[in-house]
Formats: C-alpha cells, structure tokens, sequence
C-alpha cells in the first residue's frame, strides 16, 4: 500500500471525519433513548414507533447479504415468516416452557440453520439465479406452511396466542434487537469480516484467490442476516400475539426491505436506516390516504434509484462531499 | 384416471411455455432479468377479460389485439427504462431490483383496478370426448396458438433478418455492432417481441383460469422454472419445459392437495438451480 504524506489538509480532514463519525454515533444513542422512552411518554403510538424499528432491523437484516456480499435476496421476507412461526408454534401449539422473552431470541437460531441448509446450495448461484431461488423458496414455504396441519402451524387461520399479549415488553424487545443490529453492522464496516464480504461483492473470483474463505463468509452473512429477520418476526408476534400466512410471507416485505436498503445505500452502515425510516414515515402517511398508491410507490422509488441514483442516498451524498466516502461506509 | 391428468397437464404445459418466452428472450438477449414477467401476464390478462367482458368481444380477437399492443408497450419500456441501464456495469443485478420495482407497481394498480376477487370468462368452446377423455376445447385451442407461436418464434430465430439479428446481438453486442447491426435497435424490437408474447399468452391465461392479481407470483415462477429448464430464449426448450412443468403439476395433484399445486413450480425451480442451474436445453446465444 502507498504510504500517504502527513499534510495539514490530510490532517484536517482527518479530524473532519472524525467529527463526523462521533456525530453519527451520538445520533444513533440518541435515536436509542428516542425509541427506548417512547413507552412511557404520553400520547405516543407504540405501533408507530414499534413498526418503524422493525423496518430499520429488516432492511439492516437484508443490507447483511444483499449490501455486503452483493447476492439479491427476493425472498428474504421468509426468514421473517419463519420467525414468526418459530414463536409462533413453540409458544402457541407446543407450549414450550422456556419464557417468551428468552424463546424470542433463541427460536430464530433454529431459522438461522435453516438459512444454512439453504444457504448451503443456493449461495453457489450468482446473480439472478440466487434472487430467483429465495423469491421461489418463500413462496413454496409459505404453501407448505400453509398445507401443515392445523393443530402444528394454524392452516390459514393463523396462530392466535392472546395470552402471551405484552405489547410493552415486546416493543424492548425490538429495541434491544435494533440496537445489537445497528451495533453489529457499525462493526462489520470496518472488521475483517466486513471487507471479507465486501471483495466478495466486488469480485468473488478474485477474493477467493486471495485467500478469503468464501463460502464460509458468505453462509455466516447469510446466517446472522436471516437470525436477525427471524428474530424481527418472532418479536413481532410477541407484539401483536398473532401470526398468518397470509401476512408474514407477503412479497410486499420484501418489497420494502429491497427499497429501504437500495433507497439509503446498499452495504453501508447509515444507508438502510436512512432508506427505512424515510420510506416508513411516507408509507405512514400514503396508507391512512391513498391505501392503494403505497405498493407503486415503492416500485417507483426503486425505478428512480436504479436509474438516477444507483448508490443511493449515502452514495448521493458521497458524490457531493467526497471527504464523507470513508465515514458514511 | 391418469389419461386424463396427463392430457390436462399436456395442454396447460402449451400456455407455460409461451408464457415464460418473453422473459427468456430479454433475459437472453440483453441480460436483462424481467422479475415482474408474471404481473405483466396477469396485466394482459386482465386486459383479455376486461376487453371480453366490457366489450363483448371475442377472446381470440382480444387475444389479436393484444400482440401490437404489447409490442408498443414492450418497445416503449425500452426506450424509457431499460436502454439506460444496458449501457452500464453489472446490468443483470441493476435489472433485477429495476424489475422488482415495476412488479410493485403493476401488481398494486392491478389490486386497485380489479380487486383481489377472481374473474373469469366465459368458457367459448365446447369439450370434446374423444376416446373416454374429456378435451376441452378452450384448452386445446390454448394448446395449439401458444405452441404454435412458440414454435414460429424458432423459424423467426432461423430464418429471418431480425431473427438472425437479434440472435447476433445475444452473442456479442460488440461484433453485432461491427457487422452493422444496432444493438440498441434489436434490443427493442426483442422487447417488443417479448411482450407481445406476454399479451398472447395473458389471453391464454385468461381464457383458461380464473384471474386473481396474486396470480402473477405463480406465473413468475413458473415462467423462471420453465426459462431455467428450457435454456434462455430457446423456443423449443420453452415449449418443451412448459409441458415438463405442466405435466409435473398436474400429475402432483394425484399424490398432494391440489392447493400445493403452484409449490411444483418453485421446488423444481429450486432443485433445478441446484442440480444443474445451465439448463437442459441451449440458450440462444450460444450457436
């Protein structure tokens, strides 16, 4: 690597940047106390607030595989579904002892090692291919699920579990899960790990000659990212105590998810947030209104992505202050 | 008993193949993977029912009108969206989220437009009874328009200007343009051409089920397990593969519930990506 000559400008943009990095985390704890009191002010809607973390945790959840390591995932709402119903069916059909608070966090590793098992075959295609397998193994697991009897997974009927219902207590759930997700992903950004699945999005090839053990790299991202949408989706049904086929493996999801992260920046740690929460808080005032107009408008916001700002916002910005390009990564 | 279920399987197989020909074609020619196919499907046969049902026309003239219809529009997406991502890196990703995004917004006006309640059309032919099996008419007519246009698209590839053109720009954009070819030029009239097929076969679609806008995700599915299997762009490996696929879910429906049905299409997708993602059949571009 070329040595860089010590110069006041270098220097200065040096401590910039770090300025900017301490900024970034001091609004990230302040966005944790934000979300974390929402509980006890008054006259707060817990569903907002609820709804809001869990679009920011699915689309960091996705920004793991399709951000970092460059495979596309159009099915990634499964591992979210499975979430639901690892709850769902421990907690609602098998009344499993362990405590929901714990099951919650602990179910999602059994979705974890089916993203594994999956994972396996399918993150040997490239491109397309592998977009195509999980759009395709959402939908036969959803009419598989669908097909379970009853008494195990509640058909189309859904698993209703009123008594389980503790809406507060969820909703710290999720903080905590949004926080350890956003930690994570602060992590990635400049670990080995992190680069590791970068040089694979970059060119698999090349990283795989020198020396990066991908396929290993590539079935652990895909692993912690679908823990972390099978964990969103176990909360979720801990919130509102109910789980559907018809609900937690819509298309729809994924949808948001794709947008969130392709809208912010794909594979940088600001990027889906961003994309996330703004596209949340649109969602929120298209649907009260227009209930129709909200699924297009992702599409739109996809189309303008692609073809004017294919980096997103993060790298919208990047383009224009360049001396952020290291920090908003 | 299973004379009949093959038979069934057999025509409906006919209607899969030209289905999945529009994607298989773009996808073959300029990297670019449609993932909304199976909306736009059901967006044509939406327009078939709409046509036949507020107009009263035949479905087979609907069927007629929608083929420059979907050619225009097909042209039209090319020139607004997709030339501007061909000329980039990495286009088959950057085509796949653009697509994803076209998907939302065609199945959400289709959700606006017709509900999520299923319309169907009056069924036009009779069935015959031809040595103890029920034929039905509308089906074999399906049948015999979709592999017949299917197979016609193989005598365009082979025979004619634009064909052999499109078939070049598949190869190699690059020596396609040295040879005096415009790729831009080919690459949409194969737009144009694929969603031309769209229309046909969302009339077929529409003549055969009921219509529901959900539809499009079987539809997509099936159309990538047929294009995996027939080889991008191969005509006869998509007609061939649309009757395996048709025949493989008809027959399922002996040993499963019947509501499994669509899951066929995903799992043999899903195993065919893994045991042998290049396909059985060659793709256009080779040759």
């Amino acid at each position: 690597m070329k040595t860089v000559e010590e110069t006041p400008l270098l220097t200065e943009r040096r401590d910039l940047a770090r300025t900017v990095n301490l900024v970034l985390i001091g609004a990230g704890v302040v966005a944790a106390v934000v979300f974390a009191l929402q509980p006890v002010l008054p006259g707060t809607s817990l569903v907002f607030w609820f709804n809001l973390m869990k679009a920011i945790v699915l689309a960091l959840s996705l920004n793991l595989i399709t951000g970092y390591t460059g495979y596309i995932d159009f099915g990634h709402v499964v591992f979210y579904g499975l979430g639901t119903y690892v709850a769902g069916i421990a907690i609602g059909m098998l009344g499993v002892v362990v405590p929901v608070p714990m099951w919650v966090f602990i179910g999602p590793l059994l979705v974890a090692a089916i993203a594994v098992v999956v994972g396996l075959p399918a993150l040997r295609l490239r491109g397309a291919y592998f977009a195509i397998a999980m759009l395709s193994f959402n939908a036969a697991t959803r009419l598989i699920i669908l097909n379970l009897p009853r008494d195990f997974a509640g058909g189309a009927f859904g698993i209703p579990t009123p008594e389980i219902y503790d809406p507060h207590a969820a909703y710290y759930g999720m903080v905590g899960l949004l926080v350890a997700v956003a930690a994570f992903t602060v992590w990635l950004g400049n670990s080995r790990f992190g680069v590791g699945l970068k040089s694979i999005r970059d060119d698999e090839v090349a990283a795989s000659v020198m020396g990066v053990r991908t396929t290993r790299y590539k079935l652990a991202a895909f692993a912690v990212s679908a823990y972390v949408a099978a964990a969103a989706g176990s909360i979720d049904y801990w919130f509102v105590a109910f789980t559907s086929n018809e609900l937690v493996f819509a298309n729809v999801l994924t949808v948001e998810m794709v947008a969130g992260v392709f809208l912010g920046g794909a594979g940088t740690t600001v990027g889906p947030v961003l994309g996330a929460g703004v596209l949340y808080l649109v969602r929120d005032f298209l649907w009260v209104r227009f209930p129709y107009l909200y699924l297009p408008m992702f599409g739109v916001v996809l189309v303008i992505v692609v073809l004017w700002m294919p980096r997103g916002i993060v790298g919208f910005v990047e383009d224009r202050v360049p001396w952020l390009r290291a920090k908003l990564k | 008993m299973e004379a009949q279920v093959l038979l069934n399987g057999l025509l409906i197989g006919g209607v899969y193949g030209i289905a999945a020909l529009g994607l298989g074609l773009v996808w073959g020619v300029m990297s670019v993977v449609n993932v909304s196919h199976g909306d736009m499907l059901i967006f044509f046969a939406y327009m078939t029912w709409v046509m036949v049902s507020l107009q009263t026309l035949s479905p087979f003239l609907a069927l007629v009108i929608l083929i420059p219809v979907g050619f225009l529009l097909g042209m039209g997406l090319y020139h607004v969206l997709v030339r501007h991502l061909i000329r980039r890196s990495e286009v088959e990703l950057m085509s796949l989220v653009l697509f994803f995004g076209i998907s939302a917004i065609i199945y959400g006006i289709a959700a606006y437009l017709w509900g999520s309640d299923f319309r169907s059309l009056p069924i036009p032919l009779p069935t015959l009874q031809i040595m103890g099996v029920a034929v039905p008419g509308t089906r074999l007519a399906a049948f015999l328009i979709g592999g017949g246009l299917v197979l016609g698209l193989r005598w365009f590839f082979r025979k004619t200007y634009w064909g052999k053109a499109i078939r070049a720009v598949a190869q190699s954009r690059n020596a396609a343009r040295a040879l005096g070819i415009d790729p831009d030029r080919v690459s949409a009239v194969s737009f144009g051409i694929a969603l031309a097929y769209a229309g046909v076969a969302g009339a077929l679609i529409a003549l055969i089920s009921p219509l529901s806008p959900s539809l499009g995700v079987a539809y997509a599915g099936r159309s990538f397990a047929v294009v995996v299997l027939g080889g991008l762009g191969n005509p006869v490996g998509a007609l061939v593969a649309g009757i395996v696929l048709g025949l493989a879910e008809s027959l399922s429906t002996l040993w499963i519930t019947f509501s499994l049905s669509p899951a066929v299409a995903f799992v043999l997708l899903f195993l065919v990506l893994i045991v042998r993602p290049q396909g059985l059949f060659k793709p256009l571009r080779s040759r």
